[in-house]
């Protein structure tokens, strides 16, 4: 058995000229949360349609659950739960029917389990789709993917258009409940704070390639936010690698560097920086420091 | 239920409010169509329009709906193969055709069903005559045909559009655009096919006439193609064509849902099997020759009735001579005497040893003429007989005028078949060295009724058997023994069975017929007619005269030919020939069927050659591998044929009154023509070196 879910290398995909997924490489161990952070356009929907065999990549391989996409891709559909990123389902249908209709796709279809979550989100199975809220439908949508007890659950942007307090409930409550049952989710987002809260791992990606992955803490220590006195007379410090912003004013300034270390620290002294403090940031923050271009960031 | 099924339940129910509306719709249009005020627009002409519109309808949401509202992730991320998502949308869309097309010829059936005017007895139907034609109506043929044959035939035509229809769903995201895409595609089709049709060579006519001729009253090919094993194939072919090219295109569109490697593969081993099909029947069919001049001709200044070959000779019968040809040599025929018929206007030869025998007509008789050709440089009238006066009838149109309908000799018998007040009467004459003795009327046929009015229908004989057709049987008398003729079989040559429908429409113009009445569809066409198109109605009715009633019969069995065990039968439906086996006269057996508009010019089928009169020429065909014939070759008096419509309505063909009759007789390596007041003689094509010979 393979350790990791999704494994991908060296996967590019051309939409014309343009170049929507650029030599990524990705492991998501089993049995995680990974968040797949990146900016609108970053390239997260083309890899995830391309893992579900929804695209053909133009070169690289990828592979989840150790199957290849592309030729066992229905093998790999009935292991996979999968919430597109738009979420629209055939509205005319009740909720009753299109769980019905789903569910004859799948010989794995767990109708309690599927009519625990109806009653857990408080649907009625008698209306139609079409009358449901976005959130409903986010639900509904969740209760789908999870009908045939997929080993690994593929959510894109399962939160936007939700309301604060149904992204909360629904993220949380219904990724503990797949992860308590040792599966794995998958999830693309660009709201960094529900990743946050849910995900074990993150992988950030910009411009089609990937910046960095691994735990979140790890993600976040990638990144600090270090408190800098200048000396009089000086009043912009140079070839800090890494530095991605600079606040502040008069004497004092509050540097977010990347990957922060004594070699950063040497240089910032060097310059007649005194290091006031060194500090933990956010995942948000952190997600910012990775996808900002590191020019036009002088003090 | 298993995936599939669910999908298919889902497609039903977003195509039912599609189909319901189109089905009556539909329905509608059949019932209003199938009237007679709109016969031009046949209801042929409409089906088309109905299985196009229908097809799109039924194609257009395949994909492009999904496209369009955002579904297609929701449905493709299933674990359904994509071909199966496909063919199952495919499928649901297919019924939903079927279900329109059955709609509309519904509406026609039910509208035939009583009586054909179920609108107009409403009484709130407007429109009165918009242009008025009694010629052929399709009532008949579809009722013989029947309802689910009709359906069938209709919904496999609609097969291509609908084909197209899909695949331009899969190219696009929104139904409107997929259907308006698809009309123009289709309009754009059409616009090809017609230029390639009237103006491309005689082989893209001939495919496309192959794989896209369509309706009911046309040539039989479409009947064959829908029900035929061997047009399959060239069906196939397009169809390979179109799903393959549907499957790759859809995938692609399905952002290259299989490798781009595939769609190549699949896109060319279709076009692929389609061009090998092609270029096997082309190269193992002879390509169609141009045209070819006679060796040897001999012009007439008066009209050709007829022609008999004897040994070295030729005998023409010419409007009121006879005249001997000798044609040992081919290039150069040369008239060796000329005879008078004493004033007759003579109409069909016959030989026996050294005499011939003529059908002919003189002051309001008819009878016949015998000449001896003992001596063919000094051949001489002998012997004339008159048998019928020629008597007015009920009506100007039933002018009781006796019509030859056979003409033929064996040992010493002479026989002919006369249609008079409405019978067939069967003549046979006891040939002396001195002359004719009439002997006696053989036989009587009431049933004849309805050939009374059709020129082309004739009876043949060969040998002591005489052929006939009368309704949709097959009769063969025995003459063997000339004091007691009797049947020796009646044969039905139906290609559908029986219809009740049909026998009561027969049944009906008897009747009428019987006590005098004007057919009923004539006399409807007369009714509604109204004093603005009287006129136009009168113009008709003499233009057509007594084929008006010809038009207004049912359609039986048409003409015949027959050649040694061999019989040819027109038959109109669906229009095609049937062939015979007649080697056992007692129980003649269908053996096969050949898609043939017009028997009269047919004179022989020899293998896999076959030669008609089209025009003024003489026409060669070979067989191809689908089983149609294809021309081969035009053999003509010049090098260019000019295929001259008949008279119009409002016109009359100046050179009706000089135009002799046109034949040919195929004997040794020679045709030996009358074409346009020549004698014409052509080396056979079939001699020519051709791959024919290597697959008879």
């Amino acid at each position: 058995m393979n350790d990791s879910a999704i494994t991908i290398e060296g996967l590019t995909h051309r939409f014309g000229k343009l170049t929507a997924v650029d030599d990524l490489r990705l492991e998501v161990p089993a049995g995680t949360v990974c968040g797949f952070l990146g900016r609108n356009g970053a390239g997260k929907t083309t890899t995830i349609q391309i893992l579900m065999n929804l695209l053909r990549p133009t070169a690289g391989r990828a592979e989840v659950l150790g199957l290849d996409p592309a030729s066992d891709f229905l093998a790999l559909r009935r292991q996979v739960g999968y919430v597109a990123e738009n979420r629209v389902m055939y509205g005319w249908m009740k909720v009753r029917e299109l769980v019905w209709f789903t569910g004859q796709f799948y010989e794995t279809w767990n109708q309690d389990r599927v009519n625990g979550l109806i009653e857990r989100f408080g649907l009625d199975p008698e209306q139609k789709v079409k009358h449901l809220s976005r959130g409903m439908n986010a639900q509904l949508a969740l209760t789908l993917a999870l009908g045939h007890v997929p080993r690994l659950l593929v959510l894109d942007e399962p939160a936007s258009g939700l309301d604060v307090v149904v992204r909360r409930d629904f993220l949380e409550s219904i990724i503990g409940l797949i992860q308590e049952e040792g599966r794995t989710v998958f999830l693309s987002s660009h709201l960094v704070h529900e990743v946050e809260r849910v995900a074990d791992r993150v992988a950030i990606i910009e411009k089609g390639r990937l910046v960095t992955d691994g735990t979140v803490d790890d993600v976040k220590g990638s990144v600090k936010r270090v408190s800098v006195r200048l000396p009089d007379g000086v009043d912009r410090l140079t070839d800090i690698d890494g530095l991605r912003q600079v606040k502040g004013e008069g004497p004092r300034r509050l540097l977010t560097v990347l990957g922060y270390g004594e070699e950063q620290a040497a240089r910032i002294q060097a310059q007649g920086g005194h290091i006031e403090d060194v500090m933990d940031v956010g995942l948000e923050e952190a997600f910012v420091a990775h996808v900002q271009p590191e020019s036009g960031v002088q003090p | 239920m298993s995936p599939i099924g669910a999908l298919f339940w889902k497609e039903a129910r977003e195509s039912a409010y599609k189909v319901y509306a189109c089905a009556g719709l539909a329905m509608i249009v059949g019932l209003v169509f199938s009237q007679w005020e709109f016969a031009p627009a046949d209801v042929n002409v409409v089906s088309h329009a109905v299985g196009l519109f229908g097809a799109v309808l039924m194609g257009m949401d395949a994909i492009a709906r999904e496209r369009s509202r955002n579904t297609l992730p929701f449905l493709l991320c299933r674990p359904l193969a994509l071909w199966k998502t496909l063919l199952t949308k495919f499928l649901v869309g297919a019924v939903g055709l079927l279900v329109v097309l059955a709609s509309y010829w519904g509406g026609v059936f039910i509208d035939m069903a009583i009586d054909g005017n179920f609108i107009d007895k409403l009484g709130f139907f407007p429109p009165r005559s918009l242009i008025l034609w009694p010629g052929w109506q399709p009532d008949e043929i579809l009722a013989d045909v029947g309802y689910g044959r009709t359906v069938l035939l209709w919904f496999l035509a609609s097969m291509i559009p609908y084909a197209l229809s899909v695949l331009v769903s899969t190219l696009t995201n929104h139904p409107l655009k997929a259907a308006v895409t698809c009309l123009i595609a289709a309009w754009v089709a059409y616009v090809c096919i017609m230029i390639a049709w009237n103006w491309g060579p005689p082989i893209v006519a001939f495919y496309f006439s192959l794989l896209f001729s369509i309706g009911v009253h046309d040539h039989a090919g479409i009947l064959r193609k829908a029900f035929d094993a061997s047009l399959l194939i060239a069906r196939g072919a397009v169809a390979v064509l179109v799903a393959g090219g549907i499957l790759a295109l859809s995938c692609r569109v399905f952002s290259e849902q299989l490798r781009r490697r595939f769609q190549w593969v699949l896109g060319g081993i279709a076009l692929i099997c389609a061009v090998v099909l092609i270029g096997m029947d082309h190269v193992r069919s002879p390509h169609p020759h141009p045209h070819s001049g006679p060796l040897g001709r001999l012009p007439y200044q008066t009209r050709v009735m007829d022609m008999a070959l004897k040994d070295d000779l030729a005998v023409v019968l010419l409007d009121r001579e006879l005249s001997v040809v000798d044609v040992s040599d081919v290039s150069a025929p040369v008239q060796i005497s000329r005879v008078s018929g004493g004033g007759w206007r003579l109409e069909r030869l016959a030989l026996s040893g050294s005499r011939a025998y003529v059908w002919g007509r003189f002051r309001g008789s008819a009878g016949v003429v015998s000449f001896d050709l003992s001596k063919p440089d000094r051949a001489r009238l002998q012997a004339k007989m008159r048998l019928h006066p020629i008597e007015k009838g009920p009506t100007p149109l039933l002018k009781r005028v006796p019509r030859l309908v056979g003409w033929g000799v064996w040992e010493n018998h002479l026989y002919a078949g006369l249609i008079r007040d409405e019978f067939l009467e069967m003549h046979s004459f006891d040939v002396h060295e001195d002359g004719l003795l009439q002997q006696i009327q053989i036989l009587t046929l009431e049933e004849a009724a309805k050939h009374a009015w059709d020129d082309e229908w004739a009876m043949q004989f060969a040998g002591p058997r005489a052929f006939l057709t009368l309704g949709h049987d097959l009769l063969i008398l025995d003459l063997a023994d000339s004091g007691r003729p009797s049947i020796l079989s009646r044969t039905p040559l139906r290609r559908f069975g029986r219809s009740v429908r049909y026998e009561t429409m027969v049944q009906k113009f008897h009747r009428q017929l019987a006590s005098g009445e004007v057919p009923e569809r004539l006399s409807r066409i007369q009714e509604k007619a109204g004093p603005m198109f009287a006129r136009v109605f009168e113009r008709m009715m003499q233009f057509h005269g007594k084929h008006a009633y010809a038009h207004a019969a049912p359609p039986g069995l048409g003409p015949l030919a027959v050649e040694e065990d061999r019989a040819y039968v027109e038959r109109p439906l669906p229009r095609e020939i049937a062939v015979v086996d007649i080697s056992d006269p007692r129980k003649p057996v269908e053996v096969d069927y050949l898609p043939w508009t017009r028997l009269p010019t047919l004179m022989k089928i020899e293998g896999k050659s076959a030669y008609a009169l089209r025009g003024e020429s003489v026409q060669t065909y070979s067989k191809t591998v689908y089983g149609a014939y294809k021309r081969r070759e035009t053999l003509g008096l010049n090098r260019r044929i000019a295929y001259r419509l008949g008279p119009g309505i409002f016109g009359s063909d100046p050179r009706g009154a000089v135009r002799g009759r046109d034949m040919f007789i195929l004997k040794d390596d020679y045709i030996y023509a009358l074409l346009n007041n020549h004698l014409a003689i052509f080396e056979n094509p079939r001699m020519q070196k051709t791959h024919l010979n290597e697959h008879d």
